[in-house]
């Protein structure tokens, strides 16, 4: 996968690239409208990671400019303003997703691979983990070929881990993830651990392993190491 | 009052004032002259009668104008003048008459002649004089009541009108303002001091919003810089668990702080009134489809959910109701008892919001003001009733909260 990172700051650009990296990712970097126009010339790209408000240049343009020359591109928006219009107009544009700065490094990765997953596999490639097995398609996990029977949360909760595999996750990542905007009804969270442990037994019972670690009470992290 | 009928009452009360001296000036002046001429008039006509006994003539008695005496004794000449009552028989009354009564030696014999001369009593000049001026302060009044009118209509216009134009001024829609001209220098002064003056309060109005704006949006950045740097952090394997935890301390105030700025900044926008469209909305489904956000929250707490649904349609931004019902019903479960009991009422023209929880810890009226927490302690921002209020404030809804006991109920009338 080749993706393309068009961020101003140079700070955050490396912080998404290496990331990113790490997770299988071929990654290129653009640090102003300029570089990326350059590049989205040259190359085709599988996603273009796109900060709509650059120093020398309206991001806007270059998602129409990627729009019209590679339909099949993935598109995800970050932006530094919350703003409703600037997110339906880029939704309109034809980008796929719309991330609001700051944001949790897993979340956008996860919002990545679900765009890989919508264009790029069309919902035809199944995530493997050892013996767990998900269908983006039908939401459906298979435990040695055991099929679970998981709530959308604890679902959301697998894919979630699965994506961002060896990573320490923190619980307010996750609760983010979970519940969006509705992040601040999570006063504590027992919420999360409530859906964690649910999603564990589960596994557990269908004869899977139980790869989640506990790391310092701050968050949780998805290995089979 | 109005300007020009405090200065037309102060005109009046010093024409009044004016008016009733003058009056008392012309019976003074008046009754002096007339006494001077009547005196000098019995003082001729004494001469006169005077004259005509020394040439021998007869002169007729006409009681009591001409009332001549011839004394049998001597008696020393005397001239003595007099204001008197006398009966008057064709009058059947006692007038006031001016006397001048003279003793004179004529033609080696004495008379005693006394000429009198009717007086105008004071009542009558008082009277008249008071008629006279009280015409005149008539039509004082209903001319200066005529100018006043025209005053008005005519050189106060403009400044009425541009009353109206200031009234109706607003900070966010209109930029520059444009007043009535008036040919009146004052007006025309005034005119340029408040074009001037709002001119200045509309750019540094703009300059601190744009800069508020921005200022919040470029913190956006470096925000997530710190975000992602401090997630980097996390991942080193050699952490030690206090390390961890001031990560952890430090990244959740990271995101408060995002919090705080988003939020913010969505209020500074709903008083610019960026979400002005309005739509057909049905509040049922709304209700329904945040009830359905907050299902977990719901089921964690063992909340009862009493729903009473009307239809009902409004027309409202669909953003800011959206964020209206989740502020509100967010409210309603976060500080909810365990197993309390969670109540949504919808009326045609009201709707109702009742949640059991603990008695209020602080006065009701400051409910809905910025940063007012039910619990300092607590993670929330104590923004989101004050959001409520103002997408209240934004459609023209009413909105109170009232605390009886256990029950917490808001209510909005729409």
């Amino acid at each position: 996968m080749k993706l393309l990172i068009v961020e101003d700051e140079k700070q955050l650009l490396q912080s998404i690239s290496q990331y990113l990296q790490k997770e299988g990712f071929v990654c290129e970097q653009a640090s102003d409208y300029f570089t990326a126009e350059e590049k989205l010339t040259l190359y085709e790209y599988d996603i273009v990671v796109l900060d709509i408000t650059l120093p020398d240049g309206n991001g806007l343009d270059l998602l129409n400019m990627i729009r019209k020359e590679y339909q099949q591109t993935g598109i995800m928006i970050v932006s530094a303003r919350n703003s409703l219009d600037d997110k339906l107009k880029g939704l309109d544009l034809g980008a796929d997703d719309y991330i609001t700065k700051p944001f949790h490094l897993a979340e956008l990765n996860s919002r990545i691979n679900a765009i890989i997953r919508r264009r790029i596999f069309q919902g035809q490639s199944n995530i493997i983990f050892n013996e767990i097995e998900i269908d983006p398609t039908a939401k459906e996990v298979t435990v040695n070929n055991n099929l679970l029977d998981l709530t959308k949360k604890e679902y959301m909760l697998l894919l979630y881990f699965i994506t961002n595999k060896n990573r320490v996750l923190t619980k307010e990542a996750i609760a983010e993830h979970l519940w969006g905007d509705n992040i601040d009804m999570v006063d504590n969270f027992d919420f999360v651990y409530t859906h964690i442990k649910n999603m564990r037994k589960k596994i557990e019972v269908a004869g899977g392993t139980d790869y989640l670690l506990n790391i310092y009470g701050m968050g949780y992290k998805y290995t089979n190491r | 009052m109005k300007l020009l009928q405090k200065t037309g009452k102060n005109y009046l009360l010093f024409t009044s004032i004016l008016l009733v001296v003058t009056g008392c000036l012309i019976y003074f002046i008046m009754t002096s002259i007339i006494e001077e001429e009547l005196t000098d008039n019995l003082y001729v006509n004494k001469v006169r009668i005077t004259q005509q006994i020394m040439e021998g003539k007869t002169v007729p008695q006409l009681p009591p104008i001409i009332e001549i005496q011839e004394l049998d004794f001597q008696q020393e000449s005397n001239f003595i003048i007099k204001d008197t009552n006398i009966y008057d028989p064709n009058e059947q009354d006692f007038e006031l008459f001016k006397e001048v009564t003279s003793v004179e030696d004529i033609n080696g014999k004495t008379y005693v002649i006394t000429v009198r001369e009717i007086l105008l009593e004071p009542e009558e000049y008082l009277y008249n004089i008071g008629l006279s001026l009280a015409i005149v302060m008539i039509l004082l009044l209903f001319g200066l009541f005529l100018i006043n009118k025209r005053i008005s209509r005519n050189i106060w216009k403009p400044f009425y009108n541009n009353l109206e134009i200031l009234k109706s001024y607003s900070l966010e829609k209109d930029n520059h303002i444009r007043l009535q001209s008036s040919d009146i220098n004052e007006f025309t002064e005034l005119n340029f001091a408040i074009e001037k003056l709002t001119d200045k309060i509309y750019t540094d109005y703009h300059t601190l919003k744009e800069f508020s704006e921005n200022a919040s949006h470029e913190m956006q950045t470096p925000l997530a810089i710190i975000q992602t740097k401090l997630e980097e952090a996390v991942q080193a394997p050699s952490l030690t668990k206090q390390q961890a935890g001031q990560i952890k301390s430090a990244l959740a105030a990271v995101q408060r702080l995002s919090k705080l700025n988003h939020t913010l900044l969505f209020l500074t926008k709903l008083e610019n009134r960026q979400f002005t469209d309005s739509e057909s909305i049905n509040f049922e489904d709304v209700i329904d489809k945040v009830l359905e956000q907050f299902e977990d929250f719901i089921q964690l707490k063992n909340l009862n959910i009493k729903k009473q649904l009307n239809p009902t349609i409004i027309q409202a931004n669909p953003v800011l109701m959206d964020i209206l019902l989740s502020n509100l019903i967010s409210n309603a479960i976060k500080h909810n008892n365990p197993k309390g009991i969670l109540r949504i009422e919808l009326g045609s023209n009201s709707f109702t919001i009742s949640n059991t929880s603990k008695p209020l810890t602080q006065p009701a009226e400051k409910m809905f003001e910025r940063f007012v927490k039910a619990d300092q302690s607590s993670k929330s921002l104590g923004l989101g009733l004050a959001i409520v209020k103002k997408i209240c404030d934004s459609n023209s809804w009413k909105i109170n909260y009232t605390n009886e006991g256990e029950w917490h109920v808001i209510k909005i009338y729409f």
